[in-house]
C-alpha cells in the first residue's frame, strides 16, 4: 500500500478526517476537559496524563520532521532540554516567576536553538542529519553537565510553582488544586493548540511541499523548491513545539536535569514514542506517546530489566509493524469495514 | 627542563596512542559493516563491552584453575591465546548467531530505522550483559600485572599499554593489506560500490556479508580484550561507547578504513592532550570536533559515500 | 608520604567512633521531645530508644494491615554498586524485624523494591505516593533524584526517609523547612570537611594538594566543600591542581600523568564505583600512589571489587564509619550485622550503602516505637515527624542521632589506611572525627558554617 515511497515504511500521511472521527475526537476531548472531575480521578492520574500530553505535543512535533520531512533527529532533546533549561534558569536568575512569559521564553530559547543547529542540521539528509543533530545536541549537553557553577551540573534545576496571570494559584488553592484545576488545563490548552496548529501548517501549502520533499527530494528540487531551506523552517517548527511540550514537562516536573531532559537517550523516546504511534497518521504520535509511557510504567513496575523490555518492544514494532500502533489500527477498521461490507474485496 | 618536557610528551603521546587503540577496535568494525553492508548498526558499540566481560570471566578461570602452576611465560601464553583469539571467536559466534535473529531482518530498512532498531538491540544487550555479569565494576588486571611497568620520568608505564598499541597497529597494518592486496578484499570494496553487480558476477555475497559482519565484531571483542586488563567495565558503559564510536565514524567518514584509523589517533590524542591540559573541556573537545569536521568536511576526513 | 596518622589535637581520635560518646546521650536526651520521655529515657542505658520511655502497657491499637514501605535504589546502572547491597541490606534488615513480629513486636512491614534508575523519578515517586499510598518512602542515591522529589514530599506530606545522597543542598537550598523529608546518612559535608580536618591536625607533612573528582553535581559539590573547609579552617597547605573526570570515565591514564608532573603529597578524591575502579588501576600501573597519599572519600566500596588491586597504606573514607573490617570491631551491632550479611548473601557488606539501609529502617522503626512507648498511642504521620526529629540509636556504625532542629542525621568522619589481611583488605590506623566538626548545627547552612569555621 505504500509502493510509492521509497521504503516502504513511511505510508502516505493520512489526511482523511471523516465524521466519525471527528466524534471521537471531540468525544475524547471533552473527556479530557472533565477529567479531573472524573470519579476515581487523583492527582497522580492527572499528572501522569499531564505527562503524557507534553510528551505529545514534542512527538507531534518530532514527527513534522520524520513524518512529514522524512529526516530523523537524534538531536531533539537539545530543543525539549533548552526550552526547559531554560524556564528553570530564568526562574532562578532573573526572578521570572510568570507562566505565560516563561512559556513564550522557553518556546523561543528552544527555537533559537532550532535556528542554529537546524540551519547547520539541514545541510545533510538521512544519517548524516541524525548524527550532526546528535552531536551537537551533545554538545550542548555536555556544556550544561560541564558549567557546574551556572546550570547547576548534573543536579539541574528546581523549577518552582509559577504563578499564572499574576495569581498565586499554590497558596490559593494548595498544590493538588493548582495541578489538577489549572497547570493541568494549561498543558491541555498548549496541546490543543499544538494539534490546531500543527494540523492547520501540515494541510497547508507548507506541509504539502514538505511531503513532496519527502517522498522526492530530486524532483522537489527540479520543480523549484529550495528544499534545504524548507527543510530548515520544518526543523525550526518543530523545535518551537518541541520546546513547548519541554517547558510543559518542566512545570509538571518541578525540577530538571541535563539527564532527563538532553541527554540523546531523550531524542531516542521521542523517535520511539513517535514510531510507536505511527509516523504515517497526523494524530499517531499522541497514541505513541501515551502507549511508551503506560508501557513504561508498567515495565518499570514489572522489572529491574526493563530496558530490555523497552528494547524488545522498540525492535519488535520496526521489524514486524513500522507503520506503529495507528497502522494496527487501521488495519483493524480496515479489517471490520471488509467483514461488515461482506468482505473479499479491499 | 627540556628532557622534562619531552618526557611529559612522551606519556601523553602514549596515552594518546592507547585510548587511540581501543577507538580504532571500536570504531573499525562500525564503519566497515556500514560502508561494506550499507548497515548502521547503534549496537556494534556493545560488543566491546562483552568482550571485555568475557575477558574478566576467562582470566579469573585461568588464574583460579592454572594461575600457580604456569611459568611466567607459558601463563603469558596463555592469556594472550584467551584475549587475542578466544575472546575475539567466541564473540563472532555470540554476534553471528545475532546476525541471523537480530540484524538480518533491518538489513533492507532505511537507515533510519536501522538507527532505531539497534538502539533497541542495545539496550536489551546492555540487560543482558547486567542479568550474567552483574552491575558492579568487574576487572581482571593479572595479565597487565604480569607484564609489569617500566620507569619514566614521573612515574612508571604499563607494558600492556604498549602491547595493546602494537596489536592494534598489527591490526590495522594487516586490514589494510587485506582491502588492498587480497581478492576477498577487492571484492568487499566493489560491494560496497554496487552489491547487485558483484552478485551478477556469481560471487556469493551473502558469506561475504558475514565475513565481514563478524570481522567487525571480532574486532571490538578485541578491543575489549585489551581494554580490560588496565581498566573495568561496569554497566552503562556501553552508552558511552557508543557515542565514541560515532565520533569515530562520522570524523573518520563512513566505510573508509583510513578514515577509521586517521579518526581514532586524532580523538585519541585530543582525549590525552585535552584531559592533560584542559582536563575541564575533554568531552566537550571531542564533540566540538565531530562538528567542525561535519560541517567543513560533511563526509569526514577519508569519507566518499555521499548521503 | 608516611602512610599513617600523627593526630596532635582533640578533634582527631584514634580508633572506631564509641558507643558510649557522652555529647551523643546527652544530645540524644535533649532530642526527646517532652520531659517526661527525657527522663524516663535518660534513665535507660540500652541502646534502643524503644525500650525507652514509660512502658505504657494496655497502650492504643497496633494497626492490624502491615506497614508498606517502598524501597528505591539504584539495581541497574553504575550506582547499583551502591544500590544493590542497600537493598540486599534493606531486605535482611525488614525480614530480620518482621521474625520478631514486626514493629513493636506486632506490625509487620511489607517491603517493596523500586529502582532508581528511571527515566521519570517524579512520575514513580508520585505514583508510588498517592497511587500505592506507601506509608513511607525510602530510597534514593543520586542527588539529582532526590533534589527533584524533596519538594514534592513535602507538598504531599509523605513521610520519606532519604537514605544515601550526601548532597548538602537538599536542606540547604531544595527543602529549608522540612516537615515529611529526612535524611539518615550524613551528608557530604562529612566527607570534605573530615578530610581537610584531618590534614590540618594529623596529616602535618602534607604540603601540596590536589583534587581528582568525578564531573558531576557529587564530585564538584565535595570538592567545593574541601576547598572551601581548607581556606576557612586555614591550613597550611597549597593546592596545586584540581582536575574533574568525565562520568563515567575508562580512561585515566593522561589524568594521572599530569599528576605525576605535578606530584602533589595528597589527592582528594570523591570517586566511587567503576570509576574508582579504573582510577586506582590505572594509577598502580603509572606509580602514582608511590609518592603521594591519595584519600577516597567515598571509596571504600570498591575495596570488595579489587582486593588485589588495593595498593598497602592507602587512605579510604566510607561516608561514615561504615566498614566491614578494622583494627577494632565497633560494637556487638557491628559484628553482628556484617555476620549477617555474610551469611546471608555471600560477601561481606562492603559498601557504605548496607549500613544506610539498616540506619533509615531502623530510625523508621524506632521513631515509631519510641512514640509509641511515649504516648501509648500508635503514632499518627505528624506524631511520627516529631519523633523522629530528635531521635538517636546505636546502630552497627556507632551512635547516630538527629540533633533537635535538624532533619539530618550526623555521623562522625571516619578514615583509615587499608592493610592487606590474608584473604581481605582491613582499615589500619582508623581516625574519627566527631559529627560536631564536620556537619552544621541545625541553624545554619552548609556553606555558611564551613565559611565561618
Amino acid at each position: 500500500m505504500s509502493q510509492d515511497t521509497k521504503t516502504g515504511i513511511t505510508v502516505g500521511i493520512r489526511q482523511r478526517f471523516g465524521n466519525r472521527s471527528s466524534a471521537v475526537g471531540a468525544l475524547l476531548l471533552v473527556g479530557a476537559f472533565a477529567f479531573p472531575y472524573l470519579p476515581g480521578t487523583g492527582q497522580y492520574e492527572v499528572f501522569l496524563l499531564g505527562q503524557i500530553l507534553a510528551f505529545a505535543i514534542a512527538a507531534l512535533a518530532y514527527n513534522v520532521l520524520l513524518g512529514y520531512t522524512g529526516l530523523l533527529s537524534f538531536g531533539h532533546a537539545a530543543f525539549f532540554g533548552g526550552s526547559a533549561y531554560a524556564v528553570g534558569l530564568a526562574m532562578q536568575y532573573y526572578g521570572m516567576t510568570e507562566l505565560l512569559l516563561l512559556i513564550p521564553f522557553g518556546v523561543l530559547v528552544a527555537g533559537t536553538i532550532a535556528v542554529v543547529i537546524g540551519f547547520i542540521s539541514v545541510r545533510h539528509t538521512e544519517v548524516y542529519y541524525a548524527l550532526l543533530m546528535l552531536a551537537l545536541a551533545h554538545l550542548i549537553y555536555v556544556l550544561t553537565v560541564k558549567l557546574y557553577t551556572v546550570t547547576g551540573g548534573t543536579d539541574g534545576v528546581a523549577i518552582t510553582t509559577p504563578t499564572i496571570a499574576g495569581v498565586n494559584y499554590l497558596t490559593a488553592w494548595g498544590y493538588a488544586g493548582y495541578l489538577m484545576g489549572i497547570l493541568y488545563y494549561v498543558i491541555l490548552i498548549s496541546f490543543v493548540v499544538t494539534v490546531v496548529l500543527l494540523w492547520t501548517f501540515m494541510h497547508s501549502p507548507f506541509g504539502l511541499t514538505l511531503k513532496t520533499i519527502r517522498d522526492d527530494p530530486e524532483r522537489a528540487r527540479a520543480i523549484g523548491i529550495p528544499v534545504r531551506r524548507y527543510r530548515w523552517y520544518a526543523s525550526i517548527m518543530s523545535g518551537l513545539f518541541t520546546g513547548l511540550g519541554g517547558a510543559m514537562y518542566a512545570f509538571l516536573n518541578g525540577h530538571v536535569t541535563p539527564g532527563t531532559v538532553l541527554h540523546w537517550s531523550r531524542s531516542g523516546e521521542l523517535a520511539f514514542m513517535t514510531v510507536l504511534g505511527g509516523t504515517g497518521w497526523f494524530f499517531g504520535p499522541i497514541t505513541g506517546a501515551g502507549a511508551f509511557i503506560l508501557i513504561r510504567s508498567q515495565a518499570q513496575q514489572l522489572t529491574e530489566y526493563w530496558h530490555f523490555m523497552m528494547g524488545l518492544v522498540l525492535f519488535l514494532v520496526i521489524v514486524f509493524e513500522p507503520e506503529g500502533i495507528s497502522g494496527i489500527g487501521a488495519r483493524i477498521r480496515r479489517r471490520v469495514r471488509d467483514w461488515r461490507g461482506g468482505g473479499g474485496e479491499q | 627542563m627540556v628532557q622534562q618536557i619531552l618526557s611529559e610528551q612522551l606519556v601523553i603521546i602514549l596515552n594518546g596512542l592507547s585510548g587511540a587503540a581501543t577507538l580504532f577496535l571500536l570504531g573499525t568494525g562500525l564503519s566497515l559493516i556500514y560502508g561494506m553492508l550499507n548497515f548502521l548498526n547503534l549496537a556494534h558499540a556493545a560488543f566491546l563491552p562483552l568482550g571485555a566481560y568475557l575477558a574478566a570471566s576467562l582470566i579469573h578461570a585461568t588464574v583460579g584453575a592454572v594461575g600457580g602452576t604456569l611459568g611466567f611465560v607459558g601463563l603469558f601464553v596463555v592469556f594472550l591465546v584467551l584475549l587475542l583469539v578466544v575472546v575475539p571467536a567466541v564473540v563472532s559466534i555470540v554476534g553471528l548467531a545475532m546476525e541471523r535473529t537480530a540484524f538480518k531482518p533491518l538489513y533492507g530498512i532505511e537507515d533510519d530505522y536501522q538507527l532505531l532498531a539497534t538502539f533497541g538491540i542495545i539496550l536489551m544487550m546492555e540487560d543482558a550483559m547486567k542479568f550474567i555479569w552483574g552491575g558492579e565494576p568487574v576487572s581482571a588486571t593479572a595479565p597487565s600485572n604480569l607484564l609489569g611497568t617500566f620507569s619514566l620520568p614521573g612515574g612508571t608505564y604499563p607494558w600492556w599499554s604498549v602491547l595493546t598499541i602494537l596489536v592494534t597497529a598489527l591490526v590495522a597494518g594487516t586490514l589494510y593489506y587485506f582491502f588492498e592486496a587480497t581478492r576477498l578484499g577487492k571484492i568487499t570494496l566493489a560491494m560496497a560500490e554496487d552489491e547487485e553487480a558483484v552478485g551478477f558476477t556469481g560471487i556469493d555475497t551473502r558469506s561475504i556479508h558475514l565475513k565481514v559482519f563478524v570481522i567487525g565484531i571480532a574486532l571490538a571483542a578485541l578491543g575489549g580484550a585489551l581494554y580490560l586488563p588496565t581498566a573495568s567495565m561496569t554497566t552503562g558503559l556501553a552508552l558511552e561507547f557508543v557515542i565514541l564510536a560515532f565520533a569515530v565514524l562520522v570524523i573518520g567518514g563512513l566505510g573508509s578504513l583510513k578514515g577509521a584509523i586517521a579518526a581514532s589517533l586524532i580523538i585519541g590524542m585530543v582525549q590525552a592532550y585535552g584531559s592533560y591540559y584542559v582536563p575541564v573541556l575533554e568531552l566537550a573537545l571531542v564533540f566540538l570536533l565531530m562538528a567542525t569536521i561535519m560541517l567543513i568536511k560533511p563526509t569526514g576526513l577519508f569519507g566518499e559515500i555521499e548521503a | 608520604m608516611a602512610s599513617s596518622f600523627d593526630p596532635d589535637g582533640e578533634i582527631v581520635k584514634r580508633g572506631v567512633p564509641n558507643i558510649k560518646e557522652k555529647i551523643g546521650r546527652r544530645r540524644f536526651m535533649k532530642g526527646a521531645g517532652t520531659a517526661t520521655a527525657a527522663a524516663s529515657m535518660g534513665l535507660a542505658g540500652c541502646s534502643n530508644p524503644a525500650d525507652q520511655g514509660e512502658d505504657s502497657s494496655g497502650g492504643g491499637p497496633i494497626p492490624d494491615e502491615p506497614l508498606r514501605m517502598a524501597c528505591i535504589g539504584f539495581t541497574s546502572g553504575p550506582a547499583s554498586v551502591f544500590g544493590t547491597p542497600m537493598m540486599q541490606s534493606a531486605r535482611m534488615v525488614v525480614d530480620q524485624i518482621n521474625e520478631n513480629g514486626g514493629i513493636l513486636g506486632e506490625r509487620e512491614i511489607e517491603m517493596e523494591e523500586f529502582d532508581e534508575n528511571v527515566d521519570e523519578v517524579v512520575q514513580q515517586y508520585r505514583r508510588l505516593a498517592t497511587r500505592e499510598e506507601f506509608d513511607v518512602i525510602m530510597g534514593y542515591i543520586s542527588s539529582a533524584n532526590v533534589l527533584s522529589i524533596a519538594p514534592i514530599a513535602e507538598e504531599l506530606e509523605q513521610p520519606t526517609v532519604v537514605w544515601d545522597t550526601g548532597t548538602t543542598d537538599l536542606f540547604d537550598d531544595a527543602v529549608t523547612d522540612p516537615q515529611y523529608i529526612f535524611r539518615t546518612c550524613a551528608s557530604s559535608s562529612t566527607d570534605a570537611v573530615g578530610a581537610a580536618r584531618l590534614l590540618q591536625n594529623a596529616l602535618p607533612d602534607v604540603e601540596t594538594v590536589a583534587g581528582v573528582n568525578q564531573d558531576y553535581a557529587f564530585g564538584r559539590n565535595n570538592w567545593d566543600l574541601f576547598q572551601r573547609a581548607v581556606e576557612s579552617l586555614g591550613i597550611d597547605v597549597e593546592l596545586v591542581d584540581a582536575r574533574f573526570t568525565p562520568f563515567p570515565n575508562d580512561d585515566y591514564s593522561s589524568t594521572i600523568s599530569a599528576l605525576n608532573d605535578t606530584n602533589p603529597d595528597f589527592i582528594y578524591s570523591s570517586h566511587w564505583g567503576g570509576d574508582a575502579v579504573n582510577f586506582i588501576t590505572q594509577a598502580n600501573n603509572q606509580g602514582l600512589f608511590d609518592d603521594t597519599l591519595p584519600c577516597f572519600t567515598a571509596g571504600s566500596h570498591v575495596i570488595g571489587n579489587i582486593p588485589d588491586e588495593i595498593p598497602e597504606g592507602i587512605l579510604f573514607g566510607a561516608r561514615g564509619p561504615h566498614y566491614p573490617f578494622g583494627d577494632q570491631q565497633w560494637n556487638s551491632l557491628h559484628g553482628e550485622f556484617v555476620q549477617s550479611y555474610q551469611d546471608e548473601y555471600g560477601e561481606p557488606p562492603y559498601a557504605h550503602g548496607a549500613f544506610h539501609a539498616w540506619q533509615a529502617i531502623w530510625a523508621y522503626v524506632y521513631a515509631v516505637e519510641r512514640a509509641y512507648n511515649v504516648s501509648g498511642e500508635y503514632p499518627t504521620k505528624d506524631q511520627w515527624v516529631q519523633s523522629m526529629e530528635g531521635i538517636g540509636f546505636n546502630s552497627p556504625s556507632g551512635f547516630v542521632n538527629m540533633p533537635q532542629g535538624s532533619h539530618n542525621v550526623v555521623e562522625p568522619s571516619f578514615y583509615g589506611f587499608s592493610e592487606r589481611q590474608e584473604d581481605r583488605v582491613a582499615l589500619r590506623d582508623t581516625v574519627w572525627i566527631t559529627p560536631e566538626h564536620v556537619n552544621p548545627p541545625a541553624s545554619m547552612s552548609t556553606g555558611e558554617w564551613i565559611d565561618n569555621l
